[in-house]
């Protein structure tokens, strides 16, 4: 489980996170959406530590992301990060991009996390691609090599950045499913996206984050209020949200 | 009156064996070097990099002096000076090992091309896109294994055509190693035109020889671009190059 | 002179870079009657013979013997720094018309280049050593010689050895004498070798730790070169040497670089001479 408890960011004089506070269970998907700039990116990069918080505290399993003596590379290998690029290891095969990690943090044998890799690979329909280079996958495999990439290292949370937007509009029931398969995996994900489609066909509950703050919204305002939010053109009036909610 | 020409001096066996040693003198300086002043200079390029202002500072303050130091310098100074430097046992100790003229020149050369290795490797670790450190650090790889396992392997391949300039430079800088006396190939046919007053010879014969090795660099280095490495898994740095590959790629220009 | 050979285009090519359109119908005599002016060839790095001192100046025994040469021929001195390797060359390449740079006669050089009579200084091969560390030369075998590249020490140093019977001495060739004797300060080399007057010079810098081992060996006369085939030129330039060696020029230079109260005086008598039984101890000149 994941609780974000009065967090606060700011990059100089400008706060992108105020007061955020926020809590996902096991198997459960959150979606965060909000227009450009709104530091959606930032709010997912403060769960591994990519970015440290100015004030509150990041929970995992009850435990804070601040308490001293706590292991770095162990978080990361429990938060897995999905880039919206993916940044695949350019030089790496696709196997070998799951493998290397798994063999240099996880400390597995070479035949084991191979065939760790493969099984992963097989559920996601990837294995005829395993030996392919990164420039040489589609979008799509991509991604779900970049999935499996976290996924190999047994995360109790995962993190998306805009898991559809480098995607044509046909893959996106591909990455639904493949949410939805990490969540009957007792993964809590939390994932930030601009797709209004996407986050209403895979989340169990919904986000808007406006000016550094967040609030808590049900499928049917987020299909309704939520567009022009995005467009950026205005913030959502709290009048009219309120008599959508009633 | 004209120079005139007479190539049988280089059959004359001593004068032959003089090259002959010079071109195993040459490759060893050259190959030695190259591959130390790869490793350390790689190592300068991270410690310039790195977040850390303990490793960046003397790195950067160490290259900023360097550079702008002669070749010849080095050579000279870890020949006659560096003994001097050292508790007396272990200098005397140095100036006794008779291979200590070739010693100094390799470490002499290693110190200068390493400098400007560490620029060209420094370049490209910082031309590699943010994500993928990022995706390294994501993964939970130690600072160590993220440079071993992807950033140093990344960067190597975008630096291939620079670094292989660098390493021509460098094979062509072990003539320096004549004034330690290093008997390497500049340095023989000095020899010869000193002991036949026929220099030109033997001048052409070795220009000859670091031009062709000049140019096979050059070629392998355009090899390696062209995708022949693109293999390099983990840290084994283990180059496999698969002809079907290579094929593909050739096609796609 | 060696057989010319056909060439490849290639290098007949490089080579039309490298030879100079020398062509020297006239004889050097009369060029620098003409112009007024000798191009001599002289180290500047080998005391005592030709270096350039604290204030900048050349001096040494060998620019004093070719400014009096000069003197003698009535023209002005273009001076043309040479070292151990070039020197052959550029009087080859007729870049140069003499030189005066402690140079032996041998046999090979004298293959390549002309030598004006009579050559002026004796000299002999000196192994130079930590004071007391060998007893003779026949304790160097298998040693490190040091030698200045393009002195025939790196031959005759070898073979001196090689007379004694054990292990082939590693010779190792420096660019500069000075620095093949800071190698042997610094026990780089064990033993340096190079002519009796430079030693004397370089004896003088190390106050008395080192010292000559054994005898010297592989004799040998400095004489003045002069480019090949032009007799006209070298017989000036003998002319001019013997007209010092008789007005007492030779023996005032002689005895300021290397009498008794000379800057570095030489133990034996440096002065080519006849037998002073038979003549007096006199030197040799041409009779008219």
């Amino acid at each position: 489980m994941v609780e974000l408890i009065s967090v606060t960011k700011r990059f100089g004089e400008r706060t992108v996170l105020a007061d955020v506070s926020l809590a996902v269970q096991s198997g459960e998907v959150a979606i965060v959406c909000g227009p450009s700039g709104s530091g959606k990116s930032t709010l997912l990069r403060t769960l591994n530590r990519l970015e440290t918080i100015d004030a509150g505290d990041i929970r995992i399993d009850g435990q804070s992301l601040y308490r001293s003596g706590l292991d770095l590379r162990e978080l990361r290998a429990k938060v897995g990060l999905v880039f919206q690029q993916c940044h695949l290891f350019s030089h790496l095969s696709a196997l070998a991009n799951v493998t290397m990690p798994l063999v240099k943090v996880k400390r597995l044998g070479r035949g084991e996390a191979r065939a760790q890799a493969l099984a992963l690979f097989r559920q996601f329909g990837l294995e005829r691609r395993a030996d392919a280079f990164p420039d040489e996958l589609s979008g799509g495999e991509r991604q779900r090599v970049a999935i499996v990439r976290s996924l190999a290292l047994r995360p109790k949370v995962m993190l998306l950045d805009e898991p559809t937007s480098a995607l044509d509009w046909c893959l996106r029931a591909e990455v639904v499913a493949n949410v939805r398969a990490l969540a009957s995996r007792g993964i809590a994900q939390l994932i930030v996206t601009h797709d209004l489609d996407f986050a209403c066909a895979a989340g169990d509950r919904f986000f808007l984050l406006q000016e550094g703050r967040l609030r808590e919204v049900d499928n049917y305002t987020l299909a309704c209020c939520a567009p022009e939010a995005l467009r950026g053109l205005s913030s959502v009036p709290r009048g009219r949200l309120q008599a959508v909610a009633a | 009156m004209r120079y005139e020409v007479d190539w049988s001096i280089l059959a004359r066996p001593e004068l032959a064996a003089l090259l002959i040693d010079g071109v195993r003198y040459t490759m060893i300086v050259a190959a030695v070097s190259t591959g130390v002043s790869l490793v350390l200079g790689t190592a300068l390029a991270i410690a310039r990099v790195s977040g850390s202002g303990w490793l960046r500072w003397p790195a950067e303050l160490w290259v900023n002096l360097a550079r702008h130091i002669p070749g010849v310098f080095w050579v000279l100074f870890f020949y006659f000076a560096f003994p001097e430097l050292l508790p007396a046992t272990w200098g005397s100790a140095l100036n006794g090992w008779t291979s200590f003229a070739l010693a100094a020149g390799i470490v002499a050369l290693s110190v200068d091309n390493a400098t400007y290795v560490s620029d060209i490797v420094r370049t490209g670790a910082l031309a590699i896109p943010r994500g993928e450190w990022e995706a390294a650090r994501c993964c939970g790889l130690s600072p160590w294994q993220q440079w071993t396992c992807c950033l140093i392997p990344v960067t190597l391949r975008t630096v291939t055509p620079p670094l292989a300039n660098r390493t021509i430079h460098n094979f062509k800088n072990s003539s320096l190693c004549m004034v330690i006396a290093v008997p390497e190939l500049t340095w023989a046919t000095q020899q010869i035109e000193s002991l036949t007053f026929r220099g030109i010879e033997a001048t052409l014969v070795a220009t000859l020889f670091y031009v062709t090795v000049a140019l096979a660099l050059g070629v392998w280095a355009r090899r390696l671009e062209r995708g022949g490495y693109r293999h390099w898994r983990g840290a084994g740095a283990v180059w496999r190059r698969e002809r079907g590959e290579l094929a593909r790629v050739d096609s796609r220009r | 002179m060696p057989v010319r050979r056909p060439l490849s285009s290639l290098f007949a090519l490089a080579l039309a870079a490298c030879s100079l359109p020398a062509a020297v119908a006239d004889s050097v005599l009369d060029r620098v009657r003409e112009s007024g002016v000798v191009r001599i060839g002289t180290g500047n790095d080998t005391p005592p013979m030709s270096y350039i001192d604290e204030s900048g100046r050349w001096v040494g025994f060998d620019i004093e013997l070719g400014n009096a040469l000069a003197d003698r021929l009535k023209a002005k001195v273009e001076r043309v720094a040479v070292n151990n390797k070039t020197r052959i060359a550029l009087l080859a390449n007729g870049q140069i018309d003499m030189t005066v740079s402690n140079r032996s006669q041998t046999r090979s050089r004298e293959e390549q280049v002309d030598y004006a009579s009579p050559p002026y200084l004796w000299t002999a091969k000196i192994f130079y050593a930590k004071q007391g560390r060998f007893a003779g030369i026949g304790e160097l075998a298998g040693k490190r010689i040091g030698v200045n590249q393009g002195s025939n020490a790196f031959t005759a140093a070898a073979q001196e050895i090689a007379r004694y019977g054990g292990e082939a001495p590693q010779v190792v060739s420096f660019q500069k004498n000075a620095e093949g004797m800071t190698a042997l300060r610094q026990g780089k080399i064990d033993a340096f070798c190079q002519d009796s007057p430079i030693i004397a010079a370089l004896a003088g810098d190390t106050g008395g730790s080192f010292a000559a081992v054994g005898t010297g060996f592989s004799p040998g006369l400095y004489g003045i070169g002069v480019p090949p085939n032009d007799s006209k030129w070298r017989d000036a330039v003998s002319f001019a040497l013997q007209d010092l060696i008789k007005d007492g020029t030779y023996e005032r230079i002689y005895l300021a670089w290397f009498g008794p109260a000379g800057r570095y005086p030489l133990a034996l008598d440096a002065r080519p001479r006849l037998p002073p039984d038979a003549f007096g101890a006199m030197m040799y000149v041409w009779p008219d």
